[in-house]
């Protein structure tokens, strides 16, 4: 007990699981709200060179972070955003979004599509039918969604690393820095382990459900 | 697919702000990336950037700790990817079955997936650590048994990316075993009482019916964990650094040292650019696969 009780004196904890918290909602929230619009419109509307935006989005999905994190450096020391969340929540932000659309996108397309037609013979327009009609339908969808996004933000670590300061270290950061160059302090680090990790394998064990439609819906045809 | 005509600029608007965040964050980067690379920028020295042409490529072509760190990816991706796949297919045809407590094991089978990869790392570390880990105090006395050397994880090569490989196998064999898994609960099942009308055994029916149909599903599971797997980061970097000496720094860690510790910018973009260009060429290839454009 001793253990989780000194990672709140070694380090500012509360504060750090704090930063993991603020972060993962705010890149959930933005995902979705960036998310939701582009996967209808991917799924149903009538986008010209829609193939190319498909092939752009999955190749943002499938690019390899460390390619990306040096101009991403750059840039966040230009901006002026170094060791801030902000930097933080935009990057997981571009790197939840393609997996998001996708995953929105497919939910999008199982969904029948006579409501909408309904819609439309009574007139409706695009934006209308998507903030009535779909999105109070997709419920699981965008569950599943969000907890994805919330998973992959939680547990991300180079960009964390990379971006943020003494302020702002997220959880994976954390736990990692117990591991000095001089001592090994095994007792808080596995403590620190067990909290950062706490969370994201209760809510796992308890939608289960979810996590496997999604993760096969985005693998499998 | 519908038609509006109604309303022909809300679709576009709609994507629109998705596709700025995206195009800033990976594009941008993706350009920036380019334009640097042909640069000989060190980066505590703002003077230094200076257009250099090709020489960024033809150095790191000529380098040899490039072309190892390149043999490192292959060798961790194509391996661990092998046991993944090999397992996680083994593991699938038992869930499959019908055996007690099926559901218990797939949430416990869900966990290692869960758990924050830079956690995992760390405690993979730990258990590898010479003097004070659990599976290196098990595995010596496994060794020493047999008159066999001792295992030392962090001053052996071999079994510095051993231990790599099995903590990165551990982690995500559970993803394969859900893919084959959800498969294998969609093949329609008269074809098996079919055949099991005409005599054929256990064997004869894993072999020639459920693996030929499961094969698309196999296929998927291995482009995402290839693609995955060569981006791996936090496993390599938090339990070894790169490993004793560099026989274990992959592509990605070996750009990362060089841009960040040894700062050599242009360089280091350079390796970038052409990790970038694999993997989109990798993807393209095999994009028909995965995307689908329906109507």
């Amino acid at each position: 007990m001793t253990n989780y009780l000194k990672i709140f004196t070694l380090r500012p904890f509360a504060k750090y699981y704090l930063n993991s918290l603020i972060v993962v909602s705010a890149t959930v929230s933005i995902s979705l709200i960036l998310g939701i619009p582009a996967g209808y419109s991917l799924a149903r509307l009538q986008i010209r060179r829609k193939k190319d935006i498909l092939l752009f989005i999955l190749s943002q999905l499938m690019l390899p972070p460390m390619a990306v994190v040096l101009p991403i450096y750059l840039l966040a020391n230009k901006f002026g955003l170094m060791h801030s969340l902000t930097a933080v929540i935009i990057c997981h932000i571009a790197f939840n979004l393609p997996f998001s659309i996708w995953l929105l996108r497919e939910y999008f397309m199982g969904l029948p599509i006579e409501i909408e037609e309904a819609a439309m013979i009574e007139g409706c327009k695009s934006l209308k039918i998507l903030i009535k009609i779909i999105i109070p339908l997709s419920g699981p969808g965008i569950a599943t969604t969000a907890i994805f996004c919330a998973i992959l933000s939680w547990n991300e670590y180079l960009y964390a690393n990379v971006l943020t300061g003494p302020q702002t270290y997220t959880l994976p950061v954390t736990v990692a820095s117990f591991w000095t160059q001089r001592l090994i302090i095994w007792g808080p680090m596995f403590a620190a382990g067990v909290m950062a990790v706490l969370p994201v394998v209760i809510m796992g064990v308890f939608i289960q459900k979810y996590l496997i439609k999604g993760l096969t819906l985005g693998a499998v045809q | 697919m519908i038609i509006r005509r109604l309303d022909n600029a809300t679709p576009y608007l709609l994507i629109l702000p998705a596709i700025i965040v995206l195009a800033a964050v990976g594009l941008y980067p993706f350009f920036f990336s380019f334009s640097a690379s042909f640069t000989s920028w060190y980066l505590p020295d703002p003077t230094s950037k200076k257009f250099i042409f090709l020489k960024n490529y033809a150095d790191i072509l000529t380098d040899g700790l490039f072309w190892k760190s390149v043999k490192i990816m292959l060798v961790f991706v194509l391996t661990s990817v092998f046991l993944e796949v090999l397992l996680g297919v083994i593991i699938a045809l038992v869930l499959d079955a019908n055996i007690i407590g099926k559901k218990i094991f797939r949430t416990v089978l869900i966990i290692p997936m869960m758990i924050t990869p830079a956690v995992a790392a760390t405690l993979w570390k730990s258990m590898y650590n010479s003097s004070y880990g659990v599976i290196t105090y098990l595995l010596n006395s496994v060794l020493e048994f047999f008159s066999l050397p001792p295992a030392d994880f962090s001053n052996s090569p071999i079994w510095a990316m051993t231990g790599l490989i099995v903590a990165e196998v551990w982690q995500w064999t559970p993803f394969v075993v859900l893919v084959v898994l959800a498969g294998l609960q969609s093949l329609p099942r008269d074809i098996y009482e079919y055949a099991m009308t005409e005599g054929a055994r256990e064997k004869q029916l894993l072999r020639y019916i459920t693996l030929p149909l499961i094969k698309p599903y196999i296929t998927v599971a291995v482009l995402f964990r290839i693609i995955y797997e060569s981006r791996a980061f936090e496993i390599i970097y938090l339990v070894n650094q790169g490993g004793p000496g560099n026989s274990t720094e992959h592509l990605p860690l070996h750009i990362f040292y060089t841009g960040l510790s040894w700062f050599r910018f242009g360089q280091a973009c350079s390796m970038s650019f052409i990790l970038m260009i694999a993997t989109l060429l990798f993807v393209f290839l095999f994009a028909k696969k995965i995307i689908r454009i329906e109507r």
